[in-house]
């Protein structure tokens, strides 16, 4: 797939709809936009996209739950590579990034 | 995988750990609005505000941020080291925040999620003795301690529905024996009717108002129906006289002294 142009055909209706949304909001979604990445990842590749972080170098390792964490730990200020550690369950990130966030509270 | 295959992996991991999944299945919610609501289920966010199909899936997603934002800020603003706690440990805190409650009395990480999540009812049903919760003491023994709290919770409304009970008694014997209207109630208006029954007695008024029916209730006790319809004087006259008072004309010259008397002119 060229990089400048997304063919929606390849996508499903879910996955369509929020490439659609993310152009509509003046969004490149060519980061996220890759029928092999399901519309949950997406959805929070998009989210990101939204606050301005890129999440595209962790959609191939890590589930939606997973990148959610990955999310939050950037919004956050922390480093998401902390967390963003493949073998970690979701509910283990979020704990890791809850501590983290309190160290961070605490300096 | 499709996206149904992904919500009923969803539910099937909150189910694993316990959590309620019933909104994942309800399909009023699109796609995005579940996944959405499943971060919020897993973060023990407030579902009261999210669960509302109205609210857009990318609104959502902000007002579950701004709620992670205050349950990250509340925990640290009580000195919560997540480190000390377990998930469910922290996910009951974070429900109880989201809530406005005040953690302060189970936030040692000594108290398991259950301490929590009992301690949090006590709180939520105004009950009596959340200082008699103790880290060391068993489930049975919270289940016991919230059972107590309960009955006397029970007893002291009982207490003061009697208190209340005396209170009326006591307004309508300092009443004096005679009351005049200045204005009788025009019975086809319904405000002016209230407004006359909450002169006699505030106690024991209170308005029902069901479609173009009027009920006047008085403790349990409705008067309503088709008698209140058909003849508004006599529900007035039932009222009146469960209210202690016996209705005579103003003209009348039979006036019983000893008798609270509600005299009426043009009835």
């Amino acid at each position: 797939m060229e990089k400048d142009f997304i063919d929606l055909n390849l996508f499903d209706t879910q996955q369509q709809k929020i490439i659609n949304d993310c152009a509509i909001h003046g969004l490149d979604p060519t980061s996220f936009a890759n029928p092999h990445f399901n519309a949950f990842q997406m959805q929070v590749a998009y989210h990101a996209l939204r606050e301005g972080f890129d999440l595209s170098q962790y959609l191939n390792d890590f589930t939606c739950e997973q990148l959610e964490e990955i999310r939050l730990a950037k919004k956050s200020g922390l480093d998401e590579k902390q967390i963003a550690i493949v073998g970690l369950s979701a509910d283990e990130m979020m704990m890791k990034r809850a501590n983290l966030e309190y160290q961070l509270q605490k300096q | 995988m499709d996206n149904n295959k992904l919500i009923k992996q969803f539910v099937a991991n909150l189910d694993k750990k316990g959590l309620d999944s019933s909104l994942l299945e309800n399909d009023i919610f699109d796609f995005n609005q579940k996944f959405v609501l499943y971060n919020a289920i897993r973060s023990g966010a407030n579902l009261e505000v999210l669960a509302n199909p109205d609210i857009d899936a990318y609104e959502m997603e902000d007002i579950l941020d701004e709620q992670r934002d205050m349950m990250k800020e509340m925990r640290n603003n009580h000195g919560i080291n997540p480190e000390k706690y377990n998930l469910s440990q922290l996910l009951e805190l974070n429900d109880a925040i989201v809530h406005n409650l005040d953690i302060s009395q189970y936030k040692n990480h000594e108290y398991t999620a259950n301490h929590m999540y009992i301690a949090k009812t006590f709180q939520i049903e105004k009950l009596e003795g959340i200082d008699n919760i103790t880290p060391d003491m068993s489930i049975s023994e919270l289940i016991k301690l919230r059972d107590d709290a309960r009955e006397l919770k029970t007893f002291i409304n009982l207490e003061n529905d009697e208190q209340n009970i005396n209170e009326q008694s006591h307004h309508l014997q300092n009443n004096t024996s005679s009351i005049v209207m200045n204005m009788p109630p025009n019975f086809d208006n319904n405000e002016e009717v209230i407004k006359f029954f909450n002169e006699i007695n505030p106690y024991l008024v209170e308005q029902v108002i069901n479609k173009n029916e009027i009920c006047f209730a008085m403790k349990g006790m409705i008067i309503s129906g088709e008698h209140a319809q058909e003849n508004p004087k006599l529900l007035f006259e039932l009222f009146a006289s469960n209210c202690g008072f016996k209705v005579t004309d103003i003209n009348s010259k039979n006036v019983i002294s000893s008798e609270k008397q509600l005299q009426c002119r043009e009835m």
